[in-house]
């Protein structure tokens, strides 16, 4: 059991990115894999390694968040003592021009809520980022080195990948760290941005953020002080995604429903995913349902042909619709004779009757929420 | 002393229900599964809250570790409360011995204490075996209305079915007059569907003078009702409407998945007004794979889908292998049906593994002779062997080879 450890979670991924889905809500709460939210697979595995001190840093529009979270009961984090608190954006006269720049300055405003816990480690974790991630061997790790800081990084062989690389020795120690510019085609260390620190070094790096007006996490906490602190990455080997772009989003969920070592391992390795529980009925296949390659969650009736989606609660696929590569999340009606190809349709959507929608796989078609085609 | 209550509820869950014969081996009948993702107890627990009844005493003996760890503190039905919520009441020792509840009267009697503490007007009486969605509250505005010393739900049946339940004549204004149980030649078609709404004042008196009687066998049907008709209390009838199932066979509880299936039926699960609330872990959504093909059929969180479902309701987590028949089947969580498996008008309770080849019940058309037909039911935890065939009626113990 990890007693040691705290953890603070990013609700917003602070990059430039724009995504549609993370319009309306937090990138937290963007709705993944049929019924969950991003920040369910940060939570399931913090819960998993039992850290119960879970503090989500909120910037903006973030009921959804709250409405998701609510008391933290569903995440068995609903405790008398640490469990999971949403920390709002806190605005006082010198910052209220500042606190919405970066995650630093959201760590700024959090600064209390490190220093009334007494754990000796903090876990900083985006929660866009679809992994299980094992946090008690990564802490163990960390101790392990003596590390000040530790850093997940994932060996990637993307081309196009331009965030942060990191290049470790022989003994995993950081002895570098940039953002890649460059179009190289070898083997990269992608940072997934999931980070341990002594909180008393956090502290302290916070005080001459403040005093220097640093913006830059990556550059200014890592970059500025490899030479200076002992940091270390740790290789996470097994699935991961970051969600930035509707692509990077769309492309995710298609690998979950391509491969059932991925589902397997998101959402069935020892504990499960955990996630809000609403009380929807089971689905329901009436006559014309013909459903191949696909995940569906409760609550949906299925009249219609469905191949290679992904649909979410509550929908309702009607007589005759043809869907291929989409994905329908909570709530959305199809209706008879629909036809889409790579749609994305947010919750509440209605695509009326004998409709035909197409996208394509590295851009699909987003229907944004409530709105009716 | 807590805040007076209007009207509470005591639900009647310690039956065994033994007609389910292998289903209810290991488990109380209330806690047998049903519809995909809920157990028999939710209907009435949901009906309660969504009644506006906030105060639940369940009253458990036979084999309560499936049920009281269902029911935990109440709070999948928003009946984890400060000032009443869901109850678990057991039998009890006392300083001058024990016993276990000798009958529904003497189960409610035996937690006057728990009832006065909320010092109820009324005192809602229900029953943990039927499927059915029920608004408690108008029942109980009819019950005021008529200034009742007791309300009993009726529900009209044929006049064959009447000789099989408790039998309520009325005057027509709904006063009851005469309850006959089981009677030979019925005069009326109003079946008692075991919901009673007392007066606590009232019933308290007569549970006080029915435990005095030696000879009584301290029973609402048997005892307390008659007794109640003939001191000349005013006891009405409450029509009710709709759907109504006891599952207290194994064919009813088949068939009773099998409305489910109906897509004009009267029992709908999906109403967002009257929700059926059930304590549910977080699977993840199921997965029906490029070999499936499912028609008219119930699918649960977490299953695996790669066979073929006609007419078929799966629980969570059960996974239905390629080339897999299954058809008018009821498949409990977490069973695994192997390849080339058959499973047809059946029920597989929980944990069951059904190995390839095997081939589990039989459809009714085979058999000319109906005497020889009925649902194959294999038990929670049984291994149904590589090729072997379960027939029609038969049933497996739970655990049998393991």
């Amino acid at each position: 059991m990890i007693t040691k450890t705290m953890c603070i979670l990013f609700s917003e991924s602070y990059s430039a990115a724009s995504n549609e889905l993370a319009e309306g809500r937090t990138l937290a709460t963007v709705p993944f894999g049929g019924r969950y939210r991003l920040i369910d697979f940060a939570l399931s595995s913090l819960v998993k390694a039992q850290v119960a001190n879970i503090g989500v840093v909120t910037k903006d529009n973030y009921g959804s968040l709250v409405d998701h979270l609510g008391s933290g009961r569903d995440w068995d984090l609903a405790r008398r003592k640490g469990g999971l608190k949403i920390l709002t954006p806190f605005v006082k006269p010198e910052n209220a021009i500042s606190r919405n720049r970066s995650k630093i300055d959201a760590l700024l405003s959090c600064r209390m809520y490190l220093e009334e816990n007494n754990e000796e480690y903090v876990i900083l974790a985006d929660t866009n980022v679809v992994m299980n991630i094992d946090f008690r061997a990564m802490v163990e790790y960390h101790a392990e080195k003596g590390a000040d800081i530790t850093l997940v990084y994932q060996n990637i062989n993307d081309p196009a990948y331009n965030g942060m690389v990191v290049d470790c020795d022989r003994n995993s120690q950081v002895i570098d760290a940039y953002y890649s510019a460059s179009e190289a085609s070898e083997s990269k260390s992608a940072l997934l941005k999931v980070f341990i620190f002594n909180k008393s070094l956090l502290l302290s790096l916070l005080d001459r953020a403040y005093t220097f007006g640093w913006t830059d996490f990556d550059r200014d906490f890592i970059t500025k002080n490899i030479a200076k602190l002992n940091i270390f990455g740790y290789e996470h080997k097994g699935y991961a995604a970051v969600i930035n772009t509707i692509t990077d989003y769309y492309t995710a969920s298609m690998e979950l429903i391509g491969s059932a070592d991925i589902r397997n391992e998101l959402f069935n390795s020892d504990t499960p995913l955990l996630t809000r529980v609403k009380n929807s009925p089971p689905t329901i296949y009436g006559f014309g349902g013909k459903v191949h390659n696909s995940l569906i969650a409760d609550g949906c009736v299925i009249d219609g042909e469905v191949n290679n989606c992904i649909i979410f609660r509550d929908v309702e696929i009607k007589k005759g619709a043809v869907l291929n590569n989409c994905i329908i999340i909570q709530g959305s009606v199809i209706e008879p004779g629909a036809q889409l190809n790579c749609v994305i349709a947010d919750k509440n959507v209605v695509v009326e009757a004998e409709h035909t929608l197409s996208g394509y796989p590295t851009y699909p078609f987003v229907i944004s929420k409530g709105q009716r085609v | 002393m807590k805040q007076k209550k209007d009207m509470i509820a005591m639900l009647l869950a310690g039956g065994q229900g033994s007609r389910l014969y292998v289903l209810t081996k290991e488990v109380a009948k209330p806690a047998v599964s049903f519809g995909g993702k809920y157990k028999i107890i939710d209907f009435p627990l949901s009906n309660c809250i969504n009644s506006g009844v906030d105060t639940v005493g369940v009253l458990t003996q036979y084999r309560p570790l499936e049920l009281n760890s269902h029911i935990g503190n109440g709070q999948p039905w928003d009946l984890d409360r400060l000032n009443g919520g869901v109850y678990i009441l057991p039998p009890y020792a006392t300083a001058t011995g024990s016993q276990w509840y000798k009958g529904t009267a003497n189960a409610i009697y035996q937690n006057l204490n728990f009832i006065d503490r909320y010092d109820p007007d009324n005192v809602l009486i229900l029953s943990g075996d039927h499927i059915y969605k029920m608004d408690y509250s108008k029942m109980l505005a009819f019950h005021k209305e008529h200034d009742a010393a007791a309300t009993i739900a009726v529900l009209e049946v044929s006049l064959e079915e009447a000789s099989r339940f408790g039998i309520m004549n009325t005057e027509e204004d709904g006063t009851i007059y005469e309850f006959e149980e089981k009677p030979k030649q019925p005069k009326s078609t109003k079946a008692s569907m075991g919901i009673y709404i007392f007066n606590w004042k009232k019933l308290r008196q007569y549970l006080v003078d029915d435990e005095a009687d030696p000879r009584s066998s301290n029973d609402f049907g048997k005892n307390i009702i008659p007794a109640m008709l003939a001191a000349g209390e005013k006891m009405m009838a409450y029509q009710f409407e709709g759907y109504w199932k006891d599952v207290g066979t194994i064919d009813s509880l088949w068939e009773a998945n099998m409305d489910l299936l109906n897509p004009g039926g009267s029992l709908q699960l999906d109403s967002p007004d009257w929700r059926i609330y059930s304590r549910s872990e977080a699977h993840p959504p199921h997965f029906v794979g490029e070999n499936a093909e499912i028609t008219e059929s119930i699918v649960s969180e977490g299953c695996e889908v790669d066979g073929k479902l006609w007419y078929s309701v799966l629980f969570s987590n059960v996974t239905v292998e390629t080339g897999v028949d299954l058809n008018s089947a009821v498949v409990m969580s977490n069973t695994v049906i192997k390849k080339g498996a058959t499973v047809k008008y059946a029920i597989i309770a929980e944990d069951a593994i059904i190995e390839e080849g095997a081939v589990v019940g039989d459809d009714p058309c085979n058999y000319p002779d109906s005497s020889e037909w009925g649902i194959a039911v294999v038990g929670r935890g049984a291994i149904v062997k590589k090729g072997q065939v379960v027939r029609p009626k038969e049933m497996i113990e739970p655990d049998a080879n393991r």
